[in-house]
């Protein structure tokens, strides 16, 4: 089979403009980011429900290195029926994040917006202006899986896997950029769409996020620490 | 051990050094503002980034060894860096703490935090203000706000731990430092303290709480001549009061053991670097004899 050659005017007017395009959206994501994200804000409270936490788990590890009563005394400090902290923190009223709230709301749309508007304009965008040009090559041979993921847009029977076509070379820029970003504009950075989108997928998987509700982890290590017989190590 | 000469060493070996005790904490604060007169101060712009954590690190040293002038000379780059930042507000209080102008000092740490309730430093620098007034009582008070919220913070039982003692009131301090070794279990020091302190008390029961953490205290850290020393007196006090003759000759042998030793380590090192060394291992040698004859 003879070699497929690709006119250079592809790679000065397809191949780069996608690469540049790509990168300059992910630091303008990062720049517009920062302008409209104000910091998250941890209450006093939520540091110090926090740290009991972590009390109580360092008694339940390192308590066997006390003595008895000294042991018993902090227990009764945290676990005490009307006292202890544990026990308050557990019978606080529910605050959470109220899906309701105004200014929830628009800390969510504001992330969402951040995410999607980019994905679709630019997307749809590139799509529209560079769609049908098949623009490199990967080095190696690939099986034919690969033709959907690296030839989306381009639906030739014949053609090579291994051959890229401009939308795919799109998404493979957004997600193999992250390096670049974290060299220039610093580890923390809100360029990178993968990580958004990571982001977005933990959130609906678990809801294990530590500000939830700390009234179930109160009420876990209440009785993880009523549980645990106390036996001095030394 | 050869002692280096820091007003010679090279640009990069200064700036390693630099970052090494910012990274670990290490108070060597005149050294460190010997690197940075003799060194580092010849171009501080190519550090980089890193230039401002340096500047800030050579002023908190310069306010420890009484060098007020570069200390405001590192303020007013930091100021003219960051000029809204309340981590060069800070440094400002401090200095004002270096020149005893404690009240002033303390309106800035208030303020500050007043604005940023969740940084735990400018709180920890308000118990300084008071520690350097000699208002113990008020520290232990303002250190036990402190410990309300931020109740994981071993330095603060630490310090608490301290004054408690100068107070006098050791079961306290007992109980301060049953905090240190909850939260720091692998810290031979905590382990050390906290034995010196049930040997203090006395009675039969601390005294062998006493024994037992100066054992975990050798078994962490086994170069720690303290700990032997403890374990040998515990032991000894152990022998002389119990009723029960296993006991007693068990912890006599203990004893025995931990003097030879000490008279190990003693032997190790020449007689010239610990001039009282020999007086050291003929009073221990005296002592095997006395425990040995009961």
């Amino acid at each position: 089979m003879t070699d497929l050659l690709l006119d250079p005017a592809i790679r000065t007017w397809v191949f780069l403009p996608i690469v540049v395009i790509t990168f300059f959206i992910g630091i303008l994501r990062h720049y517009v980011s920062l302008l409209l994200m104000n910091k998250k804000k941890v209450e006093l409270e939520n540091i110090a429900d926090g740290q009991y936490l972590l009390r109580a788990r360092l008694l339940r590890e390192n308590g066997r290195f006390l003595p008895k009563t000294s042991f018993n005394a902090r227990r009764q400090y945290l676990c005490a029926e009307e006292t202890g902290y544990l026990s308050r923190a557990q019978q606080r009223p529910a605050k959470g994040p109220n899906p309701m709230d105004p200014s929830q709301m628009t800390e969510m749309l504001k992330g969402n917006m951040m995410n999607m508007i980019p994905m679709i304009v630019v997307g749809g965008w590139i799509n529209w202006t560079f769609s049908g040009f098949v623009t490199t090559r990967v080095p190696f041979p690939l099986t034919l899986k690969f033709k959907a993921m690296l030839q989306r847009g381009v639906d030739l029977v014949s053609l090579d896997s291994a051959w890229v076509s401009s939308a795919s070379w799109y998404f493979l820029c957004m997600f193999g950029l992250r390096s670049i970003y974290t060299l220039v504009l610093g580890s923390e950075n809100a360029a990178d769409q993968s990580k958004a989108m990571e982001d977005q997928m933990s959130m609906t998987g678990s809801a294990v996020n530590p500000q939830a509700d700390p009234r179930a982890a109160f009420k876990g290590e209440w009785e993880a620490l009523q549980m645990i017989q106390h036996q001095f190590a030394l | 051990m050869v002692e280096t000469d820091w007003t010679q060493v090279s640009y990069d070996e200064g700036r390693q050094t630099l970052k090494k005790w910012r990274e670990c904490g290490v108070r060597r604060s005149e050294e460190v503002v010997e690197i940075w007169e003799h060194v580092i101060s010849r171009s501080p712009s190519s550090l980089g980034d890193e230039e401002w954590a340096v500047v800030e690190q050579v002023c908190i040293a310069s306010l420890d060894s009484a060098r007020v002038d570069l200390a405001q000379e590192c303020i007013d780059l930091l100021h003219n860096q960051f000029p809204h930042s309340n981590r060069v507000l800070k440094l400002k209080a401090m200095q004002l703490e270096a020149t005893e102008h404690y009240q002033k000092a303390l309106e800035i740490y208030e303020r500050l935090v007043e604005e940023d309730p969740n940084n735990n430093s400018y709180r920890k620098r308000k118990v300084a203000v008071l520690l350097a007034q000699g208002k113990r009582l008020d520290a232990i008070r303002a250190i036990n706000d402190y410990l309300k919220i931020f109740l994981n913070d071993p330095e603060a039982w630490l310090q608490l731990s301290e004054l408690f003692l100068l107070e006098n009131d050791v079961p306290k301090a007992v109980h301060c430092l049953e905090e240190c070794v909850l939260i720091q279990p692998l810290n031979s020091m905590y382990f050390r303290r906290l034995a010196d302190l049930r040997y203090t008390q006395g009675g039969a029961d601390n005294v062998e709480l006493a024994r037992a953490y100066y054992e975990r205290a050798l078994k962490i850290n086994p170069t720690d001549l303290r700990s032997q020393y403890g374990i040998l007196l515990s032991n000894n006090q152990i022998a002389a009061s119990t009723k029960n003759a296993t006991e007693k000759k068990r912890a006599g042998l203990a004893a025995v053991d931990a003097i030879d030793n000490l008279v190990n380590r003693y032997q190790k090192i020449s007689p010239k670097s610990n001039p009282e060394s020999d007086g050291i291992l003929n009073c221990l040698e005296a002592m095997k004899v006395t425990i040995g004859s009961k």
